[in-house]
């Protein structure tokens, strides 16, 4: 066997251009994929790696589920059986306001008990006397920074930093750096110190606490501390490991992470198709060797091993090649994805880029499990041919399907897609739905041939008034049906999901375009700078409300005010607006029912709108009664109407500001929506509002016009890395169309010798093998158009809407049929440019000779 | 008329370059017909390709109808191909996916003309080599002598000055064989120069010289006199 694959397999396999252009499309296929499997586990590991950070030796957490605590539990957690130590915490995201800091930059200022600290995090501080420390950190507005963020800023021991604390800027003394690993590590290094008196203080939490850190005895089983604290601290509180914290965002990433994956899947995809043609055509291209061997004694099952060993040996090779590209990829892509994760869920710490050396392994893995699959059938082909016809040319035992039996697998599994689009989602995960995606691509894979013949037969008659280059290629297109359709497919499939997920993008687009036209009424709206920062706990000065009002031109203000709980043991948004003036100028798409009369009612009864996505979530229907944690404890609401949103990711519940200030006890504002008097100048009234509270405050103040194009900014912006993984893709097969193509001028060098020694110009040449490509891109995309089609609605209707609960309502834009038709014929022309010279340049007398 | 003035052609190789011609000297004259013979492997079949543009001669010179053809390019060939010389191989080299009438217009349809004149002089060509019911045969319908005949008609179409057949009945049984020849031999008779290389002497009687090669050189051209072959069988 050795031998054999030494002087036969190797000899092939590296001297064949074609083995190469598949070694690079295996390649990157896997490099894709390993890339995004790279950068979403930096993207976790980064936030793993910050929360520990944090966390330090804590091993419980007490949180309360309505946001800041009155302190004074402290003492009864001190006290409870199997606790150690306790340290009390204040945090805040603060927005940096020095011109130094980056856009949008963000300061995580924790305030802890320096007396407790020592027992839960470690501390490294340079440029301080360890002595003073104390005394120094004790000081209002004395923080300690990291050491790589103070390089960064620029900024020394004794010099300020400046940030937005609430409604009002915070001038921060630095008085150390904290340094080494532990603490220094926390929030990419963004994080700074205080003592918790002056963070209380300073950040209007007198008397209150965000979170107590605890530290059990080692003696005790967590559990039985768990139970015993639960019980103690009663249901307004949430009891966790620090892990958990991390353990939730990796359950909110799971489905973005798990549609990066499949994305990235596309190439690999595209990968097996070319494997399975490349060896495929190596059977047909060396049936004669095939011969030869079996006639000296080589039995099938070795022809089969031989054949499956040169597909894994690709695959491994692929695999080493595809990790390696990978892992340069995956800078890139780790950028795109922490953008977007920060932007969407949670804010990711720069991410240092890790590379655990399992993808090493696993992109081999990959490699060779995605090799064996698609050489399995070639092998098998190879292995049952009979000597005698091989030697002889004779196709008899591998002659392709009929087109029947074609149509009718495709009916089989077409049918098998649609049940498993209708199984409804399972633990979190919409497995029946990517299934059927998969299924749906091989559905239309095994229409290929049959749409193949079909094509070639009704563009015949169209050729007769044509140059006989046409008609040429259109022969070999239909005579060379075995090796053309896996690269068909290959390509097909690639187009059908760049086109489906474009489509799906169209669709979400359009809706967002329609939901904002509908509901963003409001002229102006007014937020801090840090608005569209996550987290970001800014507030807007006290009284902005009531001088808005003044203002001349101004009809109606809209005050918003949102605030993080804990529902259900979940994070989530409750968001208090002035419900009255939100119902008198704007509106809100509800599932069923008038926008004014359900907000009237909300009002007026006290009741809960959530949106589409929260009730998606958790399972909620009009009509039900929700518990929502508060200071007050909980409080009952019954959901009065259920409504479609799109600018959160994990929904929101929204409630009259009455109700929020009354139980909240909270009379902040996080953005006003201004409604402008008819006739009013949106411009001059915003040149107002930006002169009084611009500069000073930090407030941003956006016209109507301006804020929708902001929110179509931020979601092409999140869509960038969807449409990278799509151009590899593409890329990868046409790699495989150039790789079918100088296939066939191999195969062909005797008819190419003979259409120039009967007459043929090189120039002809070069056309029937350009004019073949252009018949093959053309059946891709007609194909791809019309699974696309069936695609888009799956991933709109069933992938997405399990994975995210958003409802889309379906647009397949007719500019998609145009550009794809362009995108294909320019892919296939540009595979089949190399081929073509090829073709032309072959010496005719060598062609004719050659067998 | 066709003149060969010391043509040599060498296979380049970096160790052992092959010398497949050695100073050929030969004078064909305008509607004669010629056979090529001699062992494998002497040059016949590289003669015919340097007389068809296929391949070009190391040195020496090659002159067509008086033209000196060293400053041809490959336009100029393929020119010459469409419209002065047709050829005929040992495999047919038939285009499998067209049917007979296709693969007769073609070299008509790459040179440009329209495909129903196109049509009409490949359905006259086929009619002429007796295949006028095998229009729509696809090769893989045909049998050996009509793929080959097919072939004939194919090269004919173009009506070509000069025919050049590489070994065109040795695929085929004598009796196929023997029509081939005569089908060849008429052509000649209505003026096409016909080169044809070949094994057999089965070809002989028809041909107005036999040039033997060997090792790359004209050993002996025997010149027949047209009594010995209108005669039949020396």
């Amino acid at each position: 066997m050795g031998v054999l694959f030494r002087w036969i397999s190797f000899r092939h396999l590296f001297r064949e251009p074609r083995a190469w252009l598949t070694l690079i499309g295996v390649a990157l296929g896997i490099s894709v994929f390993i890339s995004i499997r790279i950068a979403n586990q930096s993207v976790l590991s980064a936030y793993r790696h910050s929360v520990d950070a944090v966390a330090g030796n804590t091993t419980l957490e007490v949180a309360g589920k309505a946001g800041p605590f009155d302190e004074t539990i402290i003492t009864s957690i001190r006290e409870a059986p199997g606790v150690r130590s306790v340290a009390p915490i204040i945090h805040a995201a603060l927005p940096m306001s020095s011109p130094s800091s980056t856009e949008g930059e963000i300061l995580f200022l924790m305030g802890v008990d320096l007396l407790q600290e020592g027992a839960f995090r470690q501390y490294e501080i340079g440029g301080i006397a360890p002595e003073k420390i104390f005394t120094e950190l004790m000081e209002p507005d004395a923080v300690l920074l990291t050491e790589p963020f103070a390089t960064r800023h620029q900024i020394e021991v004794g010099g300020t930093i400046s940030v937005r604390a609430g409604n009002r800027n915070l001038s921060l003394r630095v008085v150390g750096l904290l340094k080494g690993s532990g603490l220094a590590e926390a929030e990419g290094g963004n994080i700074a110190i205080m003592d918790i008196a002056s963070a209380q203080w300073r950040l209007d939490k007198l008397g209150k606490l965000d979170r107590i850190d605890l530290i059990t005895e080692e003696g005790t089983p967590l559990h039985q501390i768990m139970k015993t604290l639960a019980e103690r601290i009663g249901p307004d509180f949430s009891l966790r490991r620090p892990e958990q914290r991390s353990e939730q965002v990796e359950k909110m990433l799971f489905a973005f992470q798990l549609n990066l994956t499949a994305l990235s899947a596309i190439s690999l995809f595209v990968g097996i198709f070319l494997i399975y043609n490349t060896l495929l055509v190596s059977v047909v291209h060396r049936r004669k060797e095939i011969g030869i061997l079996r006639s000296l004694g080589v039995t099938r099952l070795r022809i089969f091993f031989l054949f499956l060993f040169e597909g894994i040996l690709l695959g491994t090779i692929g695999g080493i090649s595809g990790v390696i590209i990978g892992a340069f990829l995956a800078r890139g892509i780790l950028r795109l994805v922490a953008r977007t994760v920060s932007a969407l869920y949670v804010p990711i710490p720069p991410s240092p880029f890790s590379l655990p050396p399992s993808v090493f392994w696993e992109g081999i893995g990959i490699g060779i499990i995605v090799a064996a699959l698609s050489s399995l059938f070639p092998a098998m082909q190879a292995g049952q041919l009979r000597p005698r016809e091989a030697m002889e040319g004779i196709y008899s035992s591998q002659q392709a399907p009929s087109t029947i039996k074609f149509l009718l697998a495709a009916a089989l599994l077409g049918v098998v897609s649609y049940l498993l689009s209708q199984v409804p989602l399972r633990w979190n995960l919409p497995a029946a739905g990517y299934l059927a995606a998969g299924l749906l691509l091989i559905t239309f894979s095994m229409l290929v041939p049959p749409a193949l013949l079909l094509f070639a037969r009704l563009i015949e008659p169209l050729l007769e008034r044509l140059p006989p280059s046409w008609r040429l290629a259109r022969g070999h297109l239909e005579q060379a049906m075995r090796r053309n359709g896996p690269t068909i497919a290959a390509f097909m499939g690639a187009l059908a999901m760049m086109i489906s997920v474009v489509v799906m993008i169209e669709s979400f687009r359009d809706t967002v375009v329609l939901w904002i036209d509908q509901t963003i009424k409001a002229d102006i709206i007014g937020a801090p700078a840090s608005l569209l920062s996550k987290e970001s706990e800014e507030t807007l000065p006290d009284g902005l409300i009531s001088e808005v009002r003044r203002i001349p031109g101004v009809e109606a203000v809209d005050g918003y005010r949102s605030v993080q709980v804990l529902f259900r043991e979940e994070p989530a948004l409750l968001v208090g607006r002035d419900l009255a003036v939100h119902a008198a100028h704007s509106r809100y798409l509800f599932r069923s029912g008038d926008s004014k009369e359900i907000i009237e009612r909300a009002i007026r009864e006290g009741t809960v709108l959530i949106s589409e996505v929260f009730a998606n979530r958790f399972g909620l229907q009009e009509g039900e009664h929700i518990e929502i944690p508060s200071p007050q404890g909980k409080i009952s609401l019954e959901i009065a109407g259920i409504f479609y949103e799109y600018s959160t990711d994990g929904g929101k519940m929204v409630i009259d500001r009455s109700l929020l200030q009354r139980i909240w006890k909270d009379d902040r504002l996080n953005v006003v929506a201004i409604y402008l008097e008819k006739g009013s100048d949106p411009g001059v009234v915003r040149q107002q509002l930006v002169q009084r509270w611009g500069a000073e405050q930090g407030l941003t103040f956006i016209t109507q016009v301006n804020f929708k194009n902001e929110i179509l900014r931020i979601f092409d912006q999140t869509f960038l890395v969807t449409y990278a993984l799509e151009w590899i893709a593409v890329v990868v097969a046409l790699l495989g169309i150039t790789n079918t193509l100088f296939v066939s001028i191999l195969e062909r060098q005797r008819e190419i010798g003979i259409l120039r020694a009967i007459g043929a110009s090189r120039r002809q040449v070069v056309e029937v093998v350009l004019i073949e490509a252009f018949y093959m891109g053309v059946i891709g995309n007609i194909l791809s158009l019309f699974c696309a089609l069936f695609l888009s609605l799956l991933l709109i209707f069933v992938i997405n809407k399990q994975s995210f609960g958003w409802t889309l309502l379906y647009h397949y834009p007719p500019s998609v049929i145009v550009h794809s038709f362009l995108l294909a014929t320019l892919t296939a022309l540009l595979a089949g440019y190399f081929p073509a010279r090829k073709a032309a340049r072959l010496a005719v007398t060598e062609a004719i000779s050659y067998e | 008329m066709i003149e060969l003035n010391e043509i040599d052609k060498t296979y380049p190789h970096p160790v052992h370059p092959v010398a497949a011609l050695k100073g050929i000297t030969l004078r064909i004259e305008k509607g004669s017909f010629s056979l090529l013979m001699g062992p494998s492997g002497c040059g016949k079949s590289t003669l015919l390709n340097l007389i068809g543009g296929l391949d070009q001669p190391t040195s020496g010179d090659l002159l067509l109808g008086g033209r000196p053809t060293r400053d041809f390019s490959d336009a100029d060939w393929t020119r010459l191909r469409q419209t002065e010389i047709g050829m005929i191989f040992q495999f047919f080299n038939l285009l499998p996916m067209l049917n007979a009438l296709e693969n007769v217009a073609l070299p008509l349809l790459l040179r440009g003309d329209r495909p129903e004149e196109a049509k009409a002089r490949a359905r006259t060509a086929l009619v002429s080599v007796g295949l006028g019911g095998r229009l729509d045969h696809r090769p893989s319908a045909l049998s050996g002598g009509e793929m080959q005949r097919v072939a004939i008609a194919r090269a004919d179409v173009v009506s070509p000055q000069i025919l050049l057949a590489d070994e065109p009945t040795g695929n085929l049984d004598s009796e196929n064989g023997e029509e081939i020849l005569k089908l060849l031999s008429s052509r000649a008779r209505a003026g096409v120069t016909l080169l044809l290389a070949t094994h057999s002497p089965q070809a002989v009687p028809y041909a107005d010289q036999v040039i033997h090669l060997k090792d790359g050189r004209v050993d002996r051209i025997d010149r027949i006199d047209r009594i010995d072959r209108t005669g039949g069988k020396r």
